[in-house]
């Protein structure tokens, strides 16, 4: 590496910047963390690069990364790509576990159908020895740490499969409490980075039941029945415990059984001072509900907020005997996915209507 | 006082009974059952779970015999694109659809939205509704955008569920600014003498929530209309 790589990082970056500054956000801080992104880069820009010492350069390179990382979220959480609603379900969400103001939900959109992750790299570590360094070096900070979530472009308004954001926010939630990581070194006493691959499994394994276990906090079970139409019978790997398990570990929490990765997970919280997992949703029965009158539904609660999802599941899963059943296939499909959307953005325009009286 | 003579379409000269005269002023005044709603059946209606306008940010959009809708927050703009015409004669895959003619954008509530001159902008009220199955709606515009230029005319059918849809047209040469949110047209409703199950026909649009660009280029009958000129198509 030498100062032309970043002279280069540095032509393809002002591209970037180009096609991004007529981005309208969906919220303010989107807008100023942009403008904190900018104001780093022209102050490298303007920098003396061949004057850097090969660990400036190192340096230099990560942080245009960050800043490219940064942009390609931004790009895709401006107001007309991002799927509004269910950013607004996974912040109150995200408002129960972190309490700092400084964390933007952020999401990209993959074309591939099953590009639903949660980006772990650039933890909160790497945000303050980040901000040590520009700091001292440029006298500029970033005020606001990003929560990347990536989603299917084709599903991004597909409130069923949308379920597994709220996972993936759970991965979240887990790197920021150090739970899986906690657990690793309780049961196997050795981190992460020198773990063998049993270690390793041990570790994914464990923060998948996290994962699902937080998501079933919100969602009932819609994520396992959904994770069973997508899964095709598939079995442990390194990454993943298998579907069944899986499943099963999240019926349990759900009947309060007892089941050893619920107990391990909830001890860990309990430690680090974090309220246990609990049922944080209010199930509303879709016999009784307002879609069988085909409008949206009224929610007292965010806990019933929350329970929109589950309600979708099951109007989807009797589509066939229920209210339903006269419609066709695809009608089925977008009133479901219509009624949700629209049950949420009333919530959400009713409670900001009534705090601004 | 004298009653005035009716001329049938037959050209029978008939007197009209006492009763035929009160239901014509009980028509004319919206006291009959079927005919304009009032502001006490409209509110009769929703607390019966019979008529939903959902969310209701304010008691006062009901009107004496009108309900005042708002701007949703999602928008199509008419835009001119790779073809020279909006084709609503085709609906093969290999051609364009109908909505690449249109930029969808969204608005928060509370952000505005500019109608430039003579581009159509169709947009959802924030408002979804269902209509009983014996009530219609009318829907126009609020005088105040009215004198701006603007035009808006449209039917929406008895049993109808879903936000209503707005298609404004700017006929005046001055861009016009409108707020997502903010009051916008007026729904009048009418009782009509018989139940009318809106779908008892295929509908394409199904509770919608956004807008959705014509899909004049699904009607069934443009096949059977082509096979007029060619019947082995």
């Amino acid at each position: 590496m030498n100062y032309k790589t970043i002279e280069l990082q540095i032509l393809q970056l002002e591209e970037s910047f180009s096609k991004s500054r007529s981005n309208i956000y969906s919220d303010q801080n989107k807008e100023s963390h942009f403008k904190e992104l900018h104001d780093l880069f022209i102050s490298i820009k303007k920098s003396d690069l061949k004057s850097f010492l090969l660990g400036d350069l190192q340096n230099h390179f990560h942080i245009l990364n960050y800043i490219f990382k940064g942009l390609e979220y931004l790009d895709n959480s401006t107001l007309n790509i991002i799927p509004f609603e269910i950013i607004s379900c996974l912040k109150h969400a995200l408002n129960d576990w972190v309490k700092k103001d400084n964390i933007i939900l952020v999401t990209s959109l993959s074309n591939k159908v099953e590009g639903f992750y949660f980006e772990v790299a650039f933890s909160e570590e790497y945000f303050i020895q980040i901000n040590n360094y520009i700091g001292a070096l440029y006298n500029i900070s970033i005020t606001h740490r990003l929560i990347r979530i990536c989603l299917p472009k084709v599903l991004s308004r597909d409130y069923l499969s949308s379920v597994v954001l709220y996972h993936e926010l759970g991965h979240f939630i887990d790197s920021e409490l150090n739970i899986s990581k906690r657990l690793l070194a309780n049961e196997h006493s050795v981190s992460l980075e020198n773990a063998s691959n049993i270690e390793q499994k041990f570790y994914h394994h464990t923060a998948e039941y996290f994962a699902d276990l937080f998501a079933a906090q919100y969602v009932n079970d819609s994520l396992s029945i959904y994770l069973n139409h997508i899964s095709n019978g598939s079995v442990d790997s390194l990454t993943h415990p298998n579907t069944n398990k899986r499943i099963e570990v999240v019926s349990d929490f759900l009947l309060s059984k007892p089941n050893d990765e619920i107990t391990n997970i909830n001890n860990a919280l309990m430690i680090s001072g974090n309220e246990i997992f609990k049922k944080r949703h209010q199930t509303i029965d879709s016999t009784k509900s307002d879609f069988k009158n085909l409008i949206p539904q009224s929610f007292k609660s965010k806990e019933e907020l929350h329970s929109v999802f589950k309600l979708g599941w099951d109007c989807w899963n009797n589509s066939d005997t229920n209210f339903l059943k006269e419609f066709k296939l695809r009608q089925k499909y977008q009133i479901i996915n219509n009624l949700i959307e629209k049950s949420i953005s009333n919530f959400e325009v009713v409670q900001k209507w009534n705090e601004n009286k | 006082m004298e009653r005035k003579q009716i001329i049938t379409s037959n050209g029978a000269n008939i007197k009209p009974t006492k009763s035929a005269m009160s239901k014509k002023i009980a028509k004319f005044l919206g006291l009959n059952k079927d005919g304009i709603l009032f502001k006490d059946e409209i509110n009769k209606l929703i607390s019966k779970g019979e008529l939903t306008i959902v969310p209701l940010l304010e008691e006062d959009q009901i009107g004496e015999i009108s309900i005042d809708l708002r701007i949703g927050t999602d928008f199509l703009a008419q835009q001119q694109g790779r073809d020279a015409f909006i084709d609503t004669t085709n609906d093969q895959i290999t051609s364009r659809p109908i909505k690449s003619h249109f930029r969808e954008t969204r608005r928060r509530t509370g952000e505005t939205l500019l109608l430039n001159p003579s581009q159509p902008i169709l947009f959802s009220t924030l408002e979804y509704i269902k209509l009983p199955s014996d009530v219609y709606g009318v829907l126009t515009l609020r005088s105040s955008y009215s004198r701006l230029g603007l035009t808006l005319s449209s039917i929406i059918q008895p049993g109808y569920c879903g936000c209503a849809s707005i298609e404004v047209t700017n006929n005046g040469s001055t861009p016009i600014k409108i707020m997502s949110g903010s009051r916008f047209a007026q729904l009048r409703l009418i009782r009509i003498k018989r139940n009318s199950n809106y779908f008892n026909s295929e509908r394409k649009y199904n509770c919608q929530v956004r807008p959705i660009a014509s899909k004049a280029n699904e009607d069934k009958e443009l096949n059977q209309l082509k096979k007029f000129l060619n019947p082995n198509s």
